[in-house]
């Protein structure tokens, strides 16, 4: 028999490398030189004549004059009269994985499932978020689950493309975790084994509040020395004591002051996911200090009843509030544009064009906890880099030429 | 005309049986994939191979005839091993998962194994000698696949061969646990785990069949097929230092890299006329990674022709050298069932499992003249003389 330390070692070591089946390319080696462009740095406004030189996958110097390096093979690429963004960062998505909402149902608490064993890095959606100029992207398990599980930030191209795990788990308050709690078979009698709580916003609740209640207790009172909580409870600990993040979809305005409420209760840090509603409940969030990821602003539509309107992503942003913008899970017809084009939705909506590209870079690269790798364009950062046609918000804008790690992939089909 | 046949079966085999010793000479023997000898004599005892020895014109007889009781001559014929089948279902007449529960890695094929059962005799008679009965893969832990001699009583002292682990859909289902991959690899882990905090005497015979295979001792089937069901068996196998191989695997060639790395073995499913292209490429793309692999699943159904020898054709078409097709039928199985001191060559000692072609068994043309399953005759298209 091994001992316990011998399996958790081994475990880790195991799942920190998310598997790229194409060869890894080569890292860059010779230095390129981007110039000419208009660039948005992830703050602030675009600015004319900045010169970035990139070399061996990160950002090696920024400024109006780079010290440019006696080398043969340095490349100049001359981007006058396009625009360069940082890689544009989604807050929140299912790529790769096998549906639109991944969760196992056999049980409603299921904090410690690791999204990433479900996700496959040759999956076409990492090819698409490429080319719409998604280089970074947070995968989430599914909400019908009210703890789905832990998400995992991940680039979207090259051969390392793990960038943090245990990133957030996924709660979700609402109707959507009552979903599958019937019988399949008899339809809604109570009587059935399958029947289980929730099956009412309710419940939901008292689910939530039981398992960290029962966190907190097993925190406290340990049972002997050598037992350790489980993996589900051990997240839940971990969210109690705000080293992991709680990602907790909330659409209509009761789910969001409710969040609000729980984060007061149990003194975790909750990141409000969805927030359809939050032009009703603006206050709660503000005086909350909870930051942000908003739905798709070109979705008309929301599940729980939600209403949701244009101008959300323009408030939260007016009032302070910290607001990325994902692309989200929703599948088929009610699937979003792709996310630079929301952010275009947000800007129509009121918002600032400066505040919408900052929710699609620097902002959800900061709420991920990868703002030291990505999500700007600073010295040291990586080599995630955008060039568009044209303003990226205006409607027609197309990303011309992407980098991830300093390596071009706009036209690699692996 | 067929009843003649059969009579002419039923009496050669009656006349082998209760006789010790055959002596098979052929034009070309494949002693393993990686020898031949050209005009062999086997000579086969108690079940086993006792001796070999080339001749050395096809007339010459050899220094083994005078042991021999009974003399089967095949001058043109090509002698290799018995194929072995590492993952095959016909054999038990219900099926092989206990369907109440998705985890029931204490579950014994060996205990389902009917050597009547429909079609179990046509197996040995498309050249497959070697079965291993595999519970399916409605089961996350379907349980320990059994080593039987198609159409011949199971033997009590064969040990169970390998631990069956389905991450496939099909081992979902809605209303029990799990309902998804991210469920069946937290229910494998939670049991991996829970090995950590409980004392060997308190284990319950799942735990103890789960704990046979951390470090290798015993191997695990895992079945998966797109790289998402693929990787998480890599994952799960290098995690616990688990060996053995990954089954169906139809979209291997996405992850050649982390199934060459974690050192995992391919079971393939057999090729036919319809196969797509990515199916008919896979083997020569394992072969030139150096990933070990096998065909599985030959069927008993009358209606339909020998998936394995099919498959050798095939893939031998697409170029893949004759040798390693040769091996993925024999010697491949036979080292992840670690039955390879058993079955799979030919050499001295091993079971008496030879089947002899007509040609080479991946020529299109090759049709079975015999077939000897532990020393005996089980379907010959001659007389044997002496």
């Amino acid at each position: 028999m091994k001992t316990r330390a011998g399996f958790s070692g081994v475990m880790l070591t195991g799942s920190l490398l998310l598997a790229v089946p194409a060869a890894p390319a080569a890292a860059q080696e010779s230095p390129v030189l981007l110039e000419g462009a208009k660039v948005f740095t992830g703050r602030g406004e675009f600015d004319d004549n900045l010169q970035i030189l990139i070399q061996g996958g990160k950002i090696l110097a920024i400024g109006k004059q780079v010290p440019v390096p006696a080398t043969d093979d340095l490349e100049r690429l001359d981007l006058s009269g396009k625009w360069l963004t940082p890689g544009l960062v989604d807050g929140n998505t299912s790529l790769g994985l096998p549906s639109a909402h991944e969760n196992e149902e056999s049980s409603e608490i299921t904090p410690h499932l690791r999204v990433l064993d479900a996700v496959d890095p040759a999956s076409p959606d990492f090819r698409r978020a490429v080319r719409d100029g998604v280089t970074t992207a947070y995968i989430s398990p599914g909400g019908k689950n009210v703890f789905g599980g832990l998400g995992a930030v991940c680039k979207t191209a090259g051969s390392a493309r793990l960038l943090r795990e245990r990133c957030g788990v996924r709660m979700t308050l609402g109707l959507m975790p009552s979903s599958g709690n019937r019988s399949f078979r008899t339809r809604g009698s109570p009587t059935s084994i399958y029947y289980r709580r929730p099956t009412a916003r309710m419940g939901t609740i008292w689910e939530i509040r039981k398992a960290f209640y029962d966190a907190m207790d097993r925190r406290e009172t340990r049972i002997g020395p050598t037992v350790e909580p489980s993996a589900a409870t051990q997240v839940l600990i971990d969210a109690l004591d705000r080293k992991i993040d709680v990602r907790t979809m909330a659409r209509s305005d009761q789910d969001i002051r409710t969040a609000v409420r729980l984060a007061e209760e149990f003194g975790i840090k909750i990141v409000l996911d969805g927030a359809q509603e939050a032009y009703y409940a603006l206050d709660y969030i503000v005086a909350a200090k909870m930051p942000v990821i908003a739905a798709p602003p070109s979705l008309a539509t929301a599940a729980d009843g939600a209403t949701p309107h244009l101008d959300t992503l323009a408030l939260l942003s007016g009032a302070g509030v910290p607001v990325a913008i994902q692309t989200g899970q929703a599948t088929g017809s009610a699937a979003a544009l792709p996310l630079i084009r929301e952010a275009t939705f947000a800007v129509r909506g009121g918002m600032s064009r400066r505040a919408a590209l900052e929710a699609v870079t620097s902002v959800p690269a900061t709420l991920l906890g990868v703002a030291d790798r990505i999500g700007s364009l600073e010295k040291g950062k990586d080599a995630d880099v955008v060039i568009w046609s044209r303003h990226p918000l205006h409607p027609s804008s197309r990303a011309e030429r992407i980098y991830v790690d300093g390596i071009d992939v706009t036209d690699t089909d692996k | 005309m067929r009843t003649v046949l059969v009579l002419c079966v039923l009496w050669s085999a009656g006349a082998l049986l209760g006789q010790d010793s055959v002596l098979v000479r052929t034009g070309k023997a494949w002693i393993s994939p990686e020898r031949t000898m050209t005009h062999a004599s086997l000579l086969l005892a108690g079940g086993k191979v006792a001796d070999l020895s080339s001749r050395k014109s096809a007339n010459e007889k050899s220094e083994l005839f005078g042991r021999a009781q009974t003399v089967l001559t095949f001058e043109t014929g090509v002698a290799t091993a018995g194929f072995v089948d590492i993952h095959c279902h016909v054999g038990a007449r219900d099926e092989l998962a206990e369907s109440a529960e998705s985890f029931t890695p204490e579950l014994r094929a060996a205990l389902a194994y009917d050597p009547y059962a429909p079609g179990v005799r046509r197996l040995s008679r498309r050249g497959v000698t070697t079965v291993l009965l595999a519970p399916d893969d409605k089961n996350l832990a379907g349980g320990l696949a059994a080593f039987v001699k198609p159409g011949r009583p199971l033997v009590q002292g064969n040990p169970d061969a390998f631990l069956k682990i389905s991450l496939t859909k099909d081992a979902l289902h809605r209303e029990r646990r799990p309902t998804s991959l991210l469920g069946a690899t937290d229910y494998l882990r939670e049991y991996y785990d829970s090995l950590a905090t409980t004392e060997p005497a308190d284990r319950t015979p799942a735990q103890k069949a789960i704990e046979a295979t951390v470090g290798g001792a015993r191997n695990v089937g895992i079945s998966c097929s797109n790289p998402r069901e693929i990787l998480a068996a890599v994952e799960l196998v290098a995690s616990y230092r688990l060996e053995g191989f990954l089954i169906h695997a139809r979209d291997a060639e996405k992850c050649l890299d982390r199934i060459k790395t974690a050192d995992l073995a391919v079971v393939l499913e057999p090729l036919h006329f319809d196969s797509t292209e990515k199916a008919l490429r896979l083997p020569g793309l394992l072969s030139s990674r150096g990933i070990t692999f096998a065909f599985a699943g030959e069927t008993a159904r009358e209606t339909e022709g020998p998936r394995l020898q099919l498959s050798l054709a095939l893939a031998v078409r697409r170029g893949l050298e004759a040798k390693q097709a040769l091996a993925s039928v024999t010697t491949a199985p036979a080292g992840m069932a670690g039955l390879q001191e058993r079955v799979g060559t030919l050499f001295q000692g091993r079971d008496a499992d030879v089947l002899v072609w007509s040609h080479e068994p991946w020529n299109p043309r090759a049709r079975l003249l015999a077939v000897i399953q532990d020393g005996h005759l089980v379907y010959d298209t001659r007389k044997s003389t002496k």
